[in-house]
């Protein structure tokens, strides 16, 4: 239809935990085109992991995905069979997660975990799969021959090269990569982030979450931000962060250190809201500067102006300024 | 990889055997000579005996010299290879003897035990973890703590009971059927008899050994349903796990190799629980007849027949000592994260 590789539509997953239900996602609807960088932005706790997780279908009890539609290439992920909807993951839909240091078997050389997906997805036999391993880790920088390494002989970076060569390694149309250098240095995160850059440039559409506005800005094509399981402002990266509507989003530009002038660290203040009962009206407005009474009372809807959408009742006036 | 330095650990575990075992037969030592009487007492009992002539017979075992003499004179044929011979009823018989028909017995004994409750504990463990916080999960957890704390003789004799009285159906001691001649090549009967060719052999020791490696195997399992299920909730939550469901790998792969991952720390217990097997194997060779080791040394007790207890237990000990160190290095050498 719209030429969308993945549309979120309409999502709702909660958590029934013993001490309530936790709204993680709230009614997000987001969509990815071929070969775009999409960043989703919001600090710790605001549902990115979960929104994410349910696209691969990777939330377990206590959570459900209580309702929505989730299309990759127009078919319904959520709806499909477990043995179909495998032979996407992996294959079509590739994932690097958070901590490196735990996403390998500790048990298995490197060289099998990677040869695993050629066997597993394409029927190859072992030998042409070592090979085929061999290939993409030296594809994502590492030497070939660190093929018979077991994962603990590896750095922190290196292991999340490797996770990435498994994730990239049948050339996925989507890779979704949750806060993949956040355990890393700095260093090491700008090496990462550039070779994910590497793999949109051959064409695959990279869902990328982050709690860091900045990290995401520099490589972009556009930023979801999420607040308390709401998405809040959506756009182009250039009207994100030069024409920034939502005062969270400001917020969040704001809060990152500089690096050349004195450090001016003006993080938002306060904590996001506890999402088993999550403030009413504006789930932002506890910690907004110009919230007033309608803010307190109504929800705002996500409007959008051209490609540029925002969930805020002050948006007019915002625009206007 | 510390490969190198595999040799150097295998040497300094076994070197450690050493003193280990010179404790354990310090303290046997001790033991014996504190119960009252002694073997030639035990023999004669309370016939009347001119005690010049007991003062002969004491003579003649070594029993008149000084403590400190009898334990270094044991202890220097041990290191001979020299197990003494028996100091009562028969009297004269080289402990060794003994040992090469018994111990094969309880080494049988301990192999089907032993695969009773490794199998009985994975299985179990491994449910309980798939089915974490159900029904299943519930009852395989009170599995294992009944299991864990049963009494050997009392749950022998239940299924003793069961299987050999009330159904009939499984003899309820010995090793074979005293009528069938079975010709012992190793002295494990199920391996001879297929070595032989045996078939009513064959039956007829693996009737005998299921009631009691299935009362060791029970017992002993208990422990490894806990630690299976524990480690395999574990290892289930932890990321590479979502990582491998991430990738597209079938399920039944995903929880092999969680079950790789949950078993390493078992492999320690089975160390452990082999030497835990000695105590095992005595009380269900008494419940079960069964002429092993453990019940050797049960008769032998009676007889103050310290030469044969001393030199049981020495080799059992040896024995399991050197099996914990074939585990340890079996884990050192699956675990590619452990440096010597
Ligand atoms: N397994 C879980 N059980 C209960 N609550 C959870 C679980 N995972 C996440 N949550 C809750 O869901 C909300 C969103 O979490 P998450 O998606 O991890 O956010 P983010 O990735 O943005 O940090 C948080 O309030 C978190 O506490
Ligand atoms: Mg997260």
């Amino acid at each position: 239809m719209s030429g969308n590789l993945l549309e979120i539509k309409d999502l709702v997953v909660k958590y029934y935990t013993l001490s309530g239900i936790v709204r993680a996602v709230d009614h997000v609807s987001l969509s990815i085109r071929p070969g775009e960088w999409l960043s989703v932005v919001g600090e710790s706790g605001c549902g990115k992991s979960t929104m994410a997780y349910s696209i691969v279908r990777l939330i377990s009890p206590p959570g459900r995905i209580v309702g929505g539609q989730i299309l990759f290439n127009g078919r319904d992920l959520l709806s499909m069979k477990p043995k179909e909807f495998r032979k996407i993951l992996g294959r079509e839909i590739g994932v690097v997660f958070q901590d490196p240091m735990t996403s390998l078997d500790p048990l298995r050389r490197i060289g099998d975990q990677i040869a695993e997906v050629y066997i597993t997805h394409l029927g190859m036999k072992k030998k042409e799969a070592l090979e085929k391993a061999g290939e993409v880790l030296e594809r994502v920088g590492i030497p070939r021959d660190k093929i018979n390494a077991y994962p603990h002989q590896m750095s922190g970076g290196q292991r999340q090269r490797v996770a990435i060569a498994i994730a990239v390694a049948l050339k996925p149309k989507l890779l979704i990569a949750d806060e993949p250098t956040t355990a890393l240095d700095v260093i090491v995160q700008d090496t990462i982030m550039d070779l994910l850059e590497s793999f949109k440039e051959e064409g695959t559409s990279i869902l990328f979450i982050t709690h860091d506005l900045a990290l995401a800005a520099e490589r972009s094509d556009r930023i979801a931000v999420m607040y308390a399981g709401k998405l809040v402002e959506e756009g182009p990266v250039e009207e994100i962060v030069e024409n920034t509507l939502h005062p969270y989003t400001q917020g969040l530009l704001r809060s990152v250190p500089d690096l050349w002038g004195p450090k001016k660290i003006e993080s938002i203040p306060g904590y996001p809201p506890d999402l088993r009962s999550p403030p009413p009206g504006c789930r932002f407005h506890p910690r907004c500067k110009i919230a007033d009474d309608t803010c307190r009372r109504q929800e705002p809807v996500l409007n959008c102006v051209g490609e540029h959408c925002i969930a805020c009742h002050k948006a007019g006036e915002l625009l206007k300024r | 990889m510390g490969k190198k330095g595999l040799g150097y650990y295998i040497v300094v575990r076994a070197l450690m055997i050493i003193p280990t075992i010179l404790i354990l037969y310090t303290i046997v030592f001790i033991l014996l000579r504190i119960l009252p009487g002694n073997p030639i007492l035990a023999v004669v009992g309370t016939r009347n005996i001119p005690p010049e002539q007991l003062k002969h017979l004491e003579h003649l075992a070594g029993l008149d010299k000084p403590l400190i003499v009898q334990y270094f004179d044991y202890l220097w044929n041990v290191l001979h290879g020299n197990f003494g011979v028996t100091l009562a009823s028969p009297m004269g018989v080289p402990v060794i003897n003994y040992i090469a028909t018994r111990f094969p017995a309880t080494l049988e004994l301990a192999i089907w035990g032993f695969s009773f409750s490794v199998i009985i504990g994975l299985v179990t463990g491994m449910i309980a973890a798939l089915r974490k916080g159900g029904k299943i999960d519930t009852g395989m957890r009170l599995y294992s703590i009944i299991a864990y704390t049963l009494f050997i003789p009392w749950f022998g004799m239940i299924l003793q009971y069961v299987f050999g009285v009330v159904l009939g159906v499984l003899p309820t001691g010995g090793r074979i059927d005293p009528r069938i001649n079975l010709h012992t090549i190793t002295g494990l009967y199920v391996l001879d008899s297929i070595l032989t060719g045996n078939i009513p052999a064959l039956i007829s020791s693996i009737k005998h050994l299921i009631l009691p490696s299935l009362t060791l195997g029970i017992v002993l399992s208990g422990a490894y349903t806990r630690l299976v299920r524990n480690n395999m909730v574990d290892v289930l939550s932890m990321d590479f796990i979502r990582s491998y469901k991430a990738r597209g790998i079938p399920g039944y792969k995903i929880t092999w190799y969680a079950l790789k991952n949950a078993f390493i720390p078992v492999i320690t217990l089975m160390g452990l629980q082999f030497a835990i097997l000695l105590g095992g194997a005595i009380l269900t060779e008494t419940t079960f007849s069964w002429p092993g080791m453990g019940t050797f040394i049960v008769d032998r007790i009676e007889y103050r027949d310290y030469n044969s207890i001393q030199g049981a237990i020495i080799f059992f000990a040896f024995f399991v000592a050197v099996i914990s160190l074939i585990v340890d290095v079996i884990y050192a050498l699956l675990d590619p994260r452990i440096k010597y």
